[in-house]
């Protein structure tokens, strides 16, 4: 008789087999899509090829068989590791996608912590202020951030700190991640403060609707927990308001919180296609962007697979997070 | 204490940037300096591979590659000239099929290995065989177009590329042109998937460093003297956004930016650092008539617009609707001259004149024709198909058309289409009943711009490119007497005239204009626009300041 698995172990297998069913409907779901918008050989064959040329890249291109032998044999080479070559950059997929992925992570890291440490500030002065005149100016400005396009944040960003104050660069980027990934310490670390500087205006334009978006959670969590009981008896007791706060009120605040910080990580690498073009940043949501326009399947279905367990990812980490920040609920 | 801890955050993160400010070994993005020339590009390219060029998997990759790789011969800087390069001169048999190129002595690639004819033969049949799976310009346009069967090393210096069948002396110079050499060894010795990311160039530059998604750097090639190296580095940036462009334009940051957005002129003029220029380009716009008769649209959905236009007095009455002029100096911000065919200028007809903008003239013969105002206004309804492209093929562009011809009763619907579809259906003949489209064309050989549309020998109505389906047997028959005349340029140049004509006569096209290019050029460098797509960033130099 074998011995029985912990409860934390048999939550972790049960959510990986989960991410199997999630990342074979998200699969499904983008070659579905990808196909239903065209034939792709189109991209691939010269405007004077004739319909025999075209056949001929057809079926080199693997677009002759049917839908769903294309996607059995797409998920059977995922399992092998294997997920084809690039048909734009003539390299496999997986490839093209790791190389940028350093710099969608850079962006989305920033943009998560930057979201995450403003926010809680602002949501919780505004939800001791409630009623004020800083919890109105800091609400109606949370207001004004989820209402603002990234798009044009960043344009105006680039006009306002790189063009007319000049005080920034205009667009680029530096790599961190990758030279620390690949071992080069030192490289990484001399490039730092550059790398700031670059990462600085996409990462504010890519967290200003989390900032605002969260500090009204915020907000509302704490305004929510303060109501009760337990808090006010903590009062009555003769705890100082900070002790209050931080021990009774913020920390019950925190799992509705962590719930959608975990959703906003993946929010948030949603957001960057439209950033990294404005910026000019290298990473896979660009990469993503050219590769639907150029109907490139075997790179958009890695890009998808590869950002999908990103996402699962921050989920599950959220939900182990919830035993952690209160241990009445059980992983069972 | 979070509001503590946020300040505690900022001032780390300001000490950071202060102490980055001293910081100069430190990667960067790079930025012209005197050594430096900095070229901003929209799109990145997928491969380097130099037989994978254009289409939908290179990109803008030749106008960096023309960098990297030579070409036998190449098209010139000046208007219409086609230069030698690797090869001195040619010649063409009695026949005209096969043509021999005399290269320099003492050429070598990059890896030190020389370069020969044998290598010059290999570029060109690498790119047209079919096991390598090439697409895009030179497999899938240069190989079609000239009718290419193989090329052969004669001797060390001399290779001779065989053709289908004599043809315009321009037509085929420019399209050998289009192919980059490269050498046998070193491409031999790589896969498909290395050839995509490694270059041994043959040309004026050779790589040094592809940041994938950021930028592809290149250092002058030292005892390269087949073209000029004004600077020892040119950097390609990859900036996808054209706003950001020019923000990096006027910051000093670029040095050229060819096609920005023409409402961003003053911007760039404005700031003192680059200069904003427009002039004519080799693109051509147009509106297309769909004239097949088997397209889905006419078939399944038959409409009295759909037939209307299969008529050429239909034709012709729509050409004087649009107002090519208020387009380009509303929309485009610039002037441009109405186009009278499929030619660009200087190659176009020496004499016509183009359709004028006489909208009582275009209603008068619409109801000659047949197809007077109903009581709503309206004479026939049609669809025009287009994407959400920018500059000439921009959506307000294809608005505008489409009001124009609403206003003489010709009630037009703009519809945008994903590029992919809009391609597909193009591609088949069954694009329509209007299109809004736009094809790449030269200055230098007339036939080059007339071959969209080929003769009997390549099907007319049916060949690939003739996307209008047009039967014009005047035209057909005159494209494959073509060939036969091109040792006796007068008769050759009279019978493109008499085609141009017919085009003019019957118009498969609603022809409007060369599209306008604009490039931004910074005032630290020396540098001629060229009106084609090319950016000859190894001409640049830096201004006697």
């Amino acid at each position: 008789m074998g011995r029985e698995l912990p409860p934390m172990h048999k939550y972790i297998i049960r959510r990986l087999l989960l991410t199997v069913v999630v990342i074979l409907g998200v699969t499904l779901l983008t070659f579905l899509s990808i196909h239903l918008a065209g034939d792709p050989t189109f991209f691939y064959v010269s405007e004077r090829a004739s319909a025999e040329e075209r056949q001929a890249a057809r079926e080199r291109l693997g677009f002759d068989r049917p839908l769903h032998v294309q996607y059995f044999d797409f998920l059977i080479n995922l399992a092998r590791g294997d997920t084809g070559n690039s048909l734009a950059h003539r390299v496999p997929a997986f490839d093209v996608v790791m190389e940028r992925m350093p710099a969608t992570l850079e962006l989305t890291i920033g943009g998560f912590l930057l979201s995450t440490i403003v926010a809680f500030p602002i949501g919780v002065l505004a939800a001791t202020r409630r009623g004020t005149m800083t919890d109105g100016t800091l609400m109606l400005g949370a207001m004004l951030g989820q209402s603002m396009p990234s798009f044009w944040l960043g344009l105006m960003f680039i006009l306002f700190f790189g063009v007319t104050l000049r005080w920034m660069p205009v667009s680029g980027h530096v790599p961190f991640i990758k030279p620390l990934l690949e071992g080069r310490v030192d490289e990484a670390l001399l490039n730092l403060p550059n790398a700031i500087r670059y990462l600085l205006m996409p990462m504010v334009a890519v967290s200003v609707y989390s900032i605002s978006r969260n500090s009204r959670l915020i907000r509302s969590a704490v305004l929510e927990v303060l109501r009760q009981d337990y808090v006010v008896t903590a009062r009555a007791k003769g705890l100082n308001e900070r002790t209050v706060m931080i021990r009774h009120a913020i920390r019950n605040a925190l799992i509705p919180i962590v719930t959608v910080l975990a959703l906003q990580f993946a929010f948030l690498l949603n957001g960057v296609i439209v950033v990294e073009t404005v910026f000019s940043w290298p990473g896979v949501g660009r990469l993503v962007f050219d590769a639907v326009n150029q109907r490139d399947v075997p790179l958009v279905m890695t890009a998808v697979v590869l950002l999908s367990f990103l996402f699962v990812g921050a989920n599950l980490i959220a939900d182990l997070l919830y035993g952690f920040l209160d241990p009445r609920i059980r992983l069972e | 204490m979070y509001v503590k801890l946020s300040v505690r955050f900022a001032f780390v993160l300001i000490m950071v940037l202060a102490v980055s400010a001293f910081i100069s070994s430190a990667q960067t993005v790079p930025t012209p300096d005197d050594d430096t020339l900095v070229i901003a590009i929209n799109g990145e390219p997928g491969s380097l591979d130099p037989s994978q060029v254009g289409g939908s998997t290179g990109g803008s990759n030749f106008r960096i590659m023309m960098h990297t790789f030579a070409t036998l011969y190449e098209l010139g800087q000046a208007s219409g000239a086609i230069d030698p390069y690797l090869a001195h001169s040619f010649t063409v048999s009695d026949d005209g099929t096969e043509w021999t190129f005399h290269m320099h002595e003492g050429l070598t690639c990059d890896d030190g290995e020389p370069l020969t004819a044998e290598d010059a033969a290999y570029s060109f049949n690498r790119m047209a065989d079919p096991a390598n799976g090439f697409t895009g310009n030179s497999a899938g346009f240069v190989v079609a177009s000239t009718g290419f069967i193989e090329a052969r090393a004669d001797s060390e210096l001399d290779v001779t590329i065989v053709a289908q069948k004599p043809q315009n002396r321009a037509m085929r110079l420019g399209l050998y042109s289009e192919v980059l050499v490269h050498c046998k060894d070193s491409y031999e010795a790589m896969t498909l998937e290395e050839a995509a990311r490694n270059v041994v160039g043959s040309g004026p530059y050779s790589l040094t460093e592809w940041v994938p998604g950021e930028y592809i750097s290149m250092h002058a090639v030292e005892g390269f003297d087949l073209r000029p190296q004004g600077f020892d580095e040119i950097v390609w940036r990859f900036i996808p956004e054209p706003s950001t462009a020019v923000a990096e334009v006027i910051t000093g940051n670029v040095d050229i930016y060819k096609e920005f957005p023409a409402n961003q002129a003053d911007a760039i003029s404005n700031s003192g650092m680059a200069e904003a220029r427009f002039f004519a380009g080799t693109t051509r716009t147009y509106i297309g008539f769909n004239l097949n008769p088997d397209a889905p649209f006419r078939v399944d959905t038959p409409s009295l617009g759909a037939d209307a236009i299969m008529e050429t007095d239909v034709r012709v009455a729509l050409q004087y609707a649009i107002d090519t002029d208020a387009i380009c100096e509303n929309l485009l911000l610039t002037t441009c001259e109405r186009a009278t065919s499929l030619v660009n200028a200087p190659n176009n007809h020496p004499t016509l004149e183009p359709y004028p903008y006489d909208p009582a003239k275009a209603e008068e013969l619409l109801d000659a024709a047949g197809y007077p105002r109903g009581d709503d206004g309206v004479r026939f309804s049609l669809e025009m198909k287009s994407r959400r492209l920018s500059g000439a093929m921009a959506p307000e562009v294809v608005l505008a058309t489409a009001q124009m011809l609403t206003d003489i009763g010709v009630q037009t619907e703009a519809i945008f289409q994903e590029s992919g579809d809009w391609v597909a259906e193009l591609i088949t003949h069954d694009l329509g009943p209007l299109y809004f489209g736009r094809t790449g064309g030269s200055e230098w050989s007339a036939q080059y711009d007339m071959a969209d549309i080929p003769g009997h020998a390549a099907g007319c109505e049916e060949a690939e490119t003739n996307y209008t389906h047009w039967k014009n047997d005047f035209w057909c028959e005159g494209w494959d007497t073509l060939p036969s005349l091109t040792a006796d340029p007068e008769a050759e140049r009279a019978l493109e005239i008499a085609m141009l004509e017919e085009f003019y006569r019957d118009p498969p096209w609603l022809m409007l204009f060369a599209g306008p290019r604009t490039e931004a050029v910074s005032n630290r460098i020396e540098y001629q626009s060229r009106a084609d797509y090319f950016i000859t960033g190894y001409a640049a130099t830096l201004k006697d300041m």
